[in-house]
């Protein structure tokens, strides 16, 4: 057990929010460049069943970039380390962990370092790598990509576009929700992003998939561009006690476009024996 | 189905299904991006660059699915020909629905635009700096120039002058020995006529005409000798500090005129807190610069001398004079006003640069550099 003030550091550092009346928990974690509340289509529906876990990386949401590190944070292990640090400031166990997109890398991570943690392992549109190898391995970005998306970032966060500045609304007629939506959605720090992007681009965690000893799901979407379904599989024969289900759902973001589905595939995966295949799906 | 301000309306317009699949895009967008007839049934994803496919699905798809309208998102689109066309993206995702409106400006003017102010403005600061210092030069040319033919000319005739004396003193001597107010006299003039030749030695020092013997030299040796000069130049007001670079590189130079710039610009610096009538510090300090730009634009290794001062400062205008030679604040028989002209003539001669930085009550900072021997 972590001592109570580091505990309560990582549980505000991630603007840690606990919900639900069950007690195996289950922890959400968001992907790159959004927060917590992308979740809140899906989470509520394993709030009668599971104790939720919901947390905003650092640099996002609501969390406390005063607690940001540099070093830290230039590689997923930084990501992975708070996940754990978050586990033991709650004490978890038995812990079915649903990652996004890059969470899911660094949920794979973090159950590599800690697996007596962690039950299941949810990946949604995971990749190990997101940059092309030719031959063997086509993640589907180059170098040159990156650039520009930094480019793009900068323009979107601090520059002339300015689209997505944080934007601070402090209405008290609102209900509580929409505001937290509000204030805190998509509120990225520019400079902890940009960091953030590098650390998700630049690493190539492919050599950690067979580490990995937690019964997991891989959920990939259809038509997605950011983790392809030769990604996907290619998890699938190198991540072992891994069920692969191809979703019908399109994109990238299944638990917001296609919330139905990912509620009925995750709940069909946690009833069935880990490795079991998910049958049927709701459309 | 055409409907002519839709199709010909100043902004790229496109609807989308959810999965991305291209329902209607009006006549500019498919002129925009080069396609033949129709975007209609084809996949939004190859409209745009890998990175904004990413940043799209990542960033702005999110923020739709849950209910908020993106307003002028930079985004790049992918033209059939492969070129990219930078525009600013609205879109919404209307609740409850299974479609994506989106309207497109195009940036690329304004990119331009932005960088081409930014390269005007960067070209315009770096011609005032070339200017600046380009007057400066022909100024301090020209003030040489004449210097040198001055000095040159009343070299030669204090020669004569002094040999003359000299003859005269001796032939008065044996003449008339007892006339020694003669000889007296005779000395006197000797002495102004070393006066006038030290004047014009310093003179020659300014315009960089001097020949001297270079030699590797390192300034912290030079103020360490010369410290206890200035101790008890100093006086009680005037307090004296140093601080030098242990691991200072050396330079190539006269060791005596590194000493004549040292002292120089630190009486200067004393009679500047002197001035000013209240006790005050004088500041010496050394240090290696790597990465320099020398006054001839080469990047070199330099060597650094700074000389700082809390006394009077100057006000721009005498700062500019400052090195102008017989300028001088300290009145008529106070000062030559030769000697921060020798110090820059000095400098100027190995390469090196001189700059003050100075405001009235606000002290002075003299920064000399000079280029690393070797």
């Amino acid at each position: 057990m972590p001592d109570s003030a580091s505990a309560a550091a990582a549980l505000t550092r991630n603007n840690v929010r606990v919900s639900g009346r069950g007690t195996q928990p289950m922890l959400f974690a968001h992907g790159f460049g959004c927060d917590q509340a992308m979740w809140r289509f899906v989470a509520p529906a394993f709030e009668e069943t599971h104790r939720v876990v919901r947390l905003d990386y650092i640099g996002s949401g609501s969390s406390d970039i005063s607690a940001y590190d540099h070093s830290r944070y230039g590689t997923l292990d930084g990501y992975a380390s708070d996940i754990l640090e978050v586990c033991a400031a709650l004490d978890l166990s038995d812990v079915v962990f649903v990652g996004h997109s890059v969470s899911a890398m660094i949920g794979m991570l973090a159950a590599i370092r800690e697996p007596q943690r962690f039950a299941r392992l949810v990946l949604v549109g995971p990749s190990p790598c997101y940059l092309n190898h030719p031959p063997a391995y086509s993640g589907g970005f180059n170098e040159e990509d990156l650039r520009g998306l930094l480019d793009m970032m900068e323009k979107n966060y601090t520059g002339w576009a300015g689209a997505l500045a944080p934007v601070i609304v402090a209405n008290a007629d609102r209900p509580e929700l929409a505001q937290e939506l509000e204030a805190s959605f998509c509120a990225t720090d520019p400079v902890i992003a940009g960091h953030f992007a590098r650390a998700m681009f630049l690493s190539d965690h492919r050599v950690d998939v067979p580490r990995v000893t937690t019964p997991s799901l891989i959920m990939q979407c259809a038509h997605d561009a950011i983790a392809p379904a030769s990604v996907g599989q290619w998890l699938a024969q190198h991540l072992p006690n891994s069920t692969y289900h191809a979703l019908q759902a399109t994109g990238h973001c299944p638990h917001l476009t296609h919330p139905a589905e990912t509620i009925e595939v995750l709940r069909r995966y946690l009833a069935a024996p880990p490795g079991a295949p998910v049958v049927a799906t709701a459309a | 189905m055409t409907l002519a301000p839709y199709d010909d309306a100043a902004a790229g317009l496109l609807s989308c299904t959810l999965a991305g699949r291209i329902i209607r895009a009006n006549r500019m967008l498919v002129r925009w991006v080069q396609h033949d007839t129709s975007l209609t049934g084809a996949a939004l994803h190859d409209l745009l660059t890998p990175a904004s496919l990413f940043f799209f699905e990542i960033q702005l798809r999110p923020l739709l699915a849950l209910g908020r309208t993106v307003d002028g998102a930079f985004v790049t689109l992918r033209c059939r020909d492969g070129q990219q066309l930078p525009v600013l993206l609205n879109a919404v995702q209307p609740a409850g629905g299974d479609e994506v409106h989106m309207a497109m400006l195009l940036v690329r003017e304004r990119e331009e635009y932005e960088a081409s102010l930014r390269q005007a403005q960067h070209a315009a600061e770096q011609a005032l700096v070339i200017m600046a210092a380009s007057a400066r030069a022909q100024k301090m040319q020209a003030v040489g120039q004449m210097a040198a033919g001055i000095a040159h000319e009343f070299n030669n005739l204090l020669t004569v002058v002094r040999g003359n004396i000299d003859f005269a003193q001796q032939e008065v001597r044996s003449a008339m020995p007892e006339a020694t107010s003669i000889g007296d006299d005779l000395d006197a003039a000797l002495l102004a006529t070393d006066k006038a030749t030290d004047i014009v030695q310093h003179l020659l020092a300014f315009t960089g005409r001097q020949v001297v013997t270079r030699a590797n030299v390192f300034l912290n040796d030079v103020v360490n000798s010369a410290s206890h000069l200035f101790v008890h130049a100093f006086g009680r007001d005037v307090s004296w500090q140093t601080r030098l670079e242990p691991e200072l590189w050396p330079i190539t130079a006269s060791a005596d005129q590194m000493q004549h710039v040292v002292t120089n610009l630190v009486l200067n610096a004393s009679d500047a807190v002197r001035q000013s009538g209240r006790a005050g510090i004088v500041m010496v300090s050394t240090e290696n610069v790597g990465g320099w730009m020398m006054p001839s634009g080469r990047t070199a290794d330099g060597v650094r001398l700074v000389v700082t001062d809390d006394g009077t400062g100057m006000t721009p205008d005498v700062s500019a004079q400052a090195i102008d030679p017989f300028f001088s604040t300290k009145g008529i028989g106070n000062g030559t006003g030769l000697g921060l002209s020798m110090v820059y003539g000095a400098v100027s001669a190995l390469g090196g640069s001189l700059v003050i930085d100075s405001a009235p009550g606000a002290g002075t900072r003299v920064v000399v550099t000079l280029p690393r021997a070797g």
